[in-house]
């Protein structure tokens, strides 16, 4: 016996890694060494017993039970052992929530971690509750419930789509109905499952599928129906794919799920909620008394109004047929005249008119004429002459007068510059035989007889002889003998005499 | 197909528009607003419109098709029209 030592497994591993676990960690470990501390990491970890919710997939049942727990966002795999199975007293089914409890063990051969169920028990009530409350507050928030998304429904469907089963009482209640109230509605039954695995995704596929045929199909309507069932059983139209179908589809939907207190989230979003399938047909089919009725008032209203139309239109062609002219063509050769004759009455008044008024604007004028007599015409023509006459002979003799002023006036200035004045003042001029003036000492030769003009008389001279200028130019120094030469040869006598004159005397 | 159905919907309307158009020819022959030609027209439409409607009504057998999943996800399923504009004819003589 101490040759050889008992094999103990516990103690084992520990003796044989115990170098190991002193060494650097940089040393590589074994895929077995990590498995092994993944496993004590778990145990370490987690609790010995864990409670999980999840919904059941891929569920294999033969001596052991493996299948997945899954949620939205992760999956487990599960095992239940057959001594843990058989003693189960729930059958578990794909696409159902459970609640499992079991141990995490990370099983080294296949390296996986798995559940170890021990217990599976189904969902309770207030898991249920929480996760209703849960999609419900979610879909509040994006607004689904709103009464503002939901349609009306269609007054007169052609057809009516039904997803449901085709075994369940849902559907007969609905074609019960539907066929009391409207046959001519047409019915498209789509078999889904209503519970269970998948039940969930045949329905929103059904739905989808529906929408997407409706025009196809002349489908104006679909009611979503299920029958009264446990809490677990109506779990379906609880899911959140069911609700987004319903609120993609592009007719309207009426739900009626389970009994009148069940409330589902399929219903919450649906265009109606029905209480129950019953609800829903009558909901969908028009009452086909009521629409005889109201065809039947549409029938009497447009009568009636045809009749009205007829009447008034028989009066009118009556009274037109009462007219003269109908009852006696001549009428209205009768009318012509009377019209001539009354337009000829009027063309003789409308002359009479005119020569009345030609009367009566001649004598206006003849009147106006009389008025005034030759005699009294003369007499103003007259008094206007005179008066004429009288204030001529003073403009007359008032312009006689200023004319004589004028001309004495001028006579006085012309005057005093003519040269009768300036020969006055002791100038003379003197004129040749021929009566031309005498300028120039060249005009005369000796013997010439002269004639020399004073102011009170003539002087006959015969000339002696004469003398230039420039002879005259040695005796400047005597004013009085230059002025005497230069005298009868100045033209400019007449315009400035005064100064001449002046410094003369 | 699409085209098949607009022409039978002018020949024969659903309940819906039928009742709607009865409804706007009484409407224009009250008004008084139409000829007597015109009204005798419209009063004869109106009495086709009420001859169908009443022709939808008067279906007494409800027509039921039942179909799996892959048969509406296929494509599988017929449109209502197909028979439907067979019954109804004794009602001609109702009106």
């Amino acid at each position: 016996m101490s040759g050889r030592l008992p094999f103990d497994p516990a103690r084992m591993p520990p003796r044989s890694h115990s170098p190991s676990a002193g060494a650097p960690s940089d040393r590589p470990l074994t895929v077995a060494e990590l498995a092994q501390r993944i496993d004590s990491a778990l145990k370490g970890g987690l609790p010995r017993t864990i409670r999980v919710i999840g919904e059941i997939s891929g569920a294999v049942q033969r001596t052991h039970w493996y299948f997945n727990a899954k949620d939205d966002a992760a999956v487990v795999s599960c095992v239940m052992f057959a001594s843990a199975a058989s003693r189960s007293r729930t059958p578990i089914e794909n696409g159902r929530t459970y609640v499992l409890s079991g141990r995490v063990e990370f099983y080294a051969k296949s390296g996986k971690v798995s559940l170890l169920v021990d217990r599976i028990e189904p969902i309770g009530e207030g898991e249920l509750d929480a996760a209703f409350r849960r999609l419900c507050e979610e879909l509040r928030v994006l607004g689904w419930f709103a009464p503002e998304r939901k349609r009306p429904l269609p007054a007169f469907p052609r057809r009516i789509a039904v997803v449901t089963s085709a075994t369940g009482a849902a559907l007969q209640d609905v074609i019960k109905t539907a066929g009391v109230r409207c046959p001519a509605v047409d019915i498209v039954v789509v078999d889904v499952r209503v519970q269970g695995e998948r039940a969930a995704e045949e329905v929103a596929r059904a739905i989808r599928a529906i929408g997407r045929r409706s025009a196809e199909l002349s489908i104006d309507a679909m009611i979503v129906a299920r029958g009264g069932g446990s809490k677990e059983d109506l779990w379906t139209f609880n899911e959140r794919v069911v609700a987004q179908a319903i609120v993609d589809s592009p007719i309207p939907v009426v739900a009626a799920i389970g009994h009148e207190t069940d409330t589902t989230i399929a219903e919450l979003v649906a265009d109606e909620r029905a209480s129950t399938p019953t609800q829903a047909a009558m909901r969908l089919t028009p009452d086909r008394g009521e629409l005889l009725r109201q065809v039947g008032d549409s029938r009497s209203r447009l009568l009636a109004a045809v009749r009205r139309v007829l009447h008034s239109e028989t009066q009118r062609l009556r009274s037109a047929a009462r007219q003269p002219i109908f009852r006696d063509p001549a009428w209205l050769l009768w009318r012509s005249q009377a019209q001539v004759v009354r337009a000829s009455e009027r063309l003789a008044g409308v002359v009479r008119r005119r020569v009345l008024d030609g009367r009566v604007a001649i004598a206006q004028a003849s009147q106006k004429a009389t008025r005034i007599s030759p005699e009294v015409r003369i007499k103003i023509l007259r008094s206007r002459l005179d008066a004429s006459a009288g204030r001529l002979g003073v403009a007359l003799q008032r312009s006689q007068r200023e004319r004589v002023q004028r001309i004495d006036a001028a006579s006085r200035q012309l005057e005093s510059v003519g040269p009768r004045s300036v020969l006055g003042r002791g100038y003379s001029w003197t004129i040749r035989k021929d009566g031309s003036i005498l300028r120039s000492v060249s005009q005369v030769t000796a013997g010439d007889t002269l004639t020399t003009q004073l102011a009170d008389g003539r002087v006959e001279s015969v000339v002696g002889g004469s003398t230039s200028v420039e002879l005259l130019g040695r005796l400047r120094g005597s004013h009085a003998s230059r002025r005497r030469a230069v005298d009868p040869s100045t033209p400019m006598l007449f315009d400035s005499a005064p100064p001449a004159g002046g410094q003369d005397q | 197909m699409a085209k098949r159905r607009t022409n039978e919907e002018r020949e024969s309307p659903t309940f819906e528009r039928a009742l709607e158009e009865l409804e706007s020819i009484i409407a224009r022959v009250e008004s008084g607003e139409i000829g007597l030609e015109e009204s005798i027209g419209e009063y004869e439409r109106g009495v086709g419109l009420i001859r169908r409607c009443r022709e939808i009504l008067s279906r007494a057998e409800q027509r039921i098709q039942q179909l799996s999943l892959s048969d509406i996800e296929n494509g599988q399923a017929s449109s209502p029209e197909e028979d439907s504009d067979d019954e109804g004819g004794d009602e001609e003589s109702s009106f």
